[in-house]
């Protein structure tokens, strides 16, 4: 599960407040949010001094879904977007329904509040709260290289016992899946992605999903561990950090599925 | 005098095998073709083809609350014989969302016979009957039984088929032709069937 470009935009823009977003970076930052809510989106991000980046976004036109509205701010011209009402229809008819499979009711609640709260916010806020959450400063490039040893050794543990799980349902199944990525895409990125981390220059053509995965595996730990052992497996939730994990990347990251050299990497 | 129709229906496994899985990128190193199918897959379709030609009906049993561990049977059947020697649970994790997202959209494609609570008598038959069969279980499931309890009910003019690969129903099929008026097709036989 997938949502494409226009999906993610109209998700954005269909739970925010007037059904709209006042810039395209903002817009650009929101989307890049998602990523923190574990939905996997057809949109890949680098990092850059402002947070995430996409270079997709960067000229986007108005569509059958949305709109390029211009108004003029402190003396600018900014394009603001609008949700349409095909954008709308695609939105519930759609978009929807995707995001039941991953979410719960009381999950989607809360990401439609804090869309709404991060949309009140500048940019520069959005950005700042995004750079602390990841540990993308050079200041804090101890603490990520911490992080990504700690994250290592539990997902080490957890790769040990996947191997007693049961496979007679699905959820079990996908549970047991689930660690063996997560426990491969840690020691991707701790030996490969991270393995020399400046200490003083800025990583300027850094990936974002390297610091988007290693902060959603930081995320998911007590998890794992807690339906390790659950006799009741959360389907749901284990299946929205299965599609996240396996399914955001599909060009352009090399731990990808769809990378036909990704044995090189695991080996 | 009306036309004589006789009644295809597929157990949910063999319609599950329909399915052709793309292998994504990072897997194809471990396999000769770019796509996956079930090794009885072309007598399947070459049966749904002759099917569709004629424009006769297919029919599925519902409801099918069994569907996640057929899909998991299937999937596990699919893998017999490689060796995945990376992310092999993430690989069969993929076959089961292409099975799922198959069995969806099959739906559509086939006509419903409603399974039938009322199992006691076939139940007893088949208990008086009891075979040895290569399964571990002798006695047919629950939800074998209502398979056949549905297909008892459901009226038809011509003869009624039960393609399946399951010993289940093929290990039973004199008993099964006898008593309840079904002719019981191995899947890998269905090919042959005249239709």
């Amino acid at each position: 599960m997938i949502l494409s470009k226009d999906e993610a935009i109209c998700l954005i823009l269909g739970i925010s407040k007037n059904k709209e977003v006042s810039s395209p970076t903002k817009l650009n930052k929101l989307l890049a949010r998602l990523n923190l809510y574990f939905i996997p989106i057809e949109i890949n991000f680098s990092l850059n001094k402002f947070g995430s980046f996409s270079a997709d976004l960067s000229s986007l036109q108005a569509n059958d879904y949305y709109d390029v509205a211009p108004y003029s701010y402190m003396g600018r011209i900014v394009n603001k977007f609008v949700l349409k009402s095909k954008g709308q229809e695609l939105f519930t008819e759609t978009i929807k329904l995707k995001i039941n499979k991953i979410l719960t009711d009381e999950e989607f609640n809360s990401l439609k509040e804090t869309i709404q709260y991060l949309n009140s916010l500048s940019v520069t806020e959005i950005s700042d709260n995004e750079h602390k959450k990841l540990l993308v400063d050079i200041d804090d490039r101890f603490k990520l290289q911490q992080k990504i040893n700690e994250n290592f050794i539990e997902l080490f543990d957890l790769y040990q016992q996947i191997g007693k799980l049961p496979e007679n349902k699905i959820a079990e199944i996908r549970l047991k899946a689930l660690i063996e990525y997560c426990y491969q895409l840690i020691k991707y990125l701790k030996e490969k992605r991270f393995e020399l981390l400046s200490e003083e220059e800025y990583d300027f053509n850094a990936h974002m999903f390297d610091y988007y995965f290693l902060d959603n595996i930081s995320q998911i730990i007590p998890f794992l561990n807690k339906q390790i052992s659950e006799k009741e497996k959360n389907g749901v939730s284990i299946n929205k950090f299965y599609q996240y994990f396996v399914n955001s990347v599909k060009e352009g990251y090399p731990f990808s599925i769809n990378n036909k050299d990704l044995k090189e990497l695991i080996v | 005098m009306g036309i004589i129709k006789n009644t295809y229906a597929f157990d949910d496994s063999s319609i599950l095998k329909l399915c052709t899985i793309s292998i994504p990128d990072s897997f194809q190193i471990f396999f000769k073709e770019k796509i996956l199918t079930a090794r009885n897959y072309p007598k399947l379709k070459s049966l749904i083809d002759k099917l569709v030609m004629q424009d006769i009906p297919k029919y599925r049993f519902v409801p099918d609350k069994n569907i996640d561990e057929n899909i998991i049977k299937v999937a596990n059947q699919l893998l017999e014989g490689y060796n995945i020697q990376m992310l092999g649970l993430v690989f069969k994790i993929e076959i089961i969302d292409q099975l799922k997202e198959f069995n969806d959209q099959i739906r559509k494609g086939f006509l419903e016979i409603v399974k039938d609570e009322e199992i006691g008598g076939i139940k007893q038959t088949f208990e008086n009957n009891l075979l040895k069969l290569n399964k571990e279980d002798n006695m047919p499931q629950d939800d074998d039984l209502k398979i056949i309890a549905g297909y008892c009910k459901y009226e038809c003019s011509g003869n009624k088929y039960l393609i399946t690969e399951d010993e289940h129903f093929w290990g039973y099929a004199d008993l099964i032709i006898k008593n309840f008026n079904i002719h019981t097709v191995k899947e890998w036989e269905c090919h042959t069937l005249n239709i």
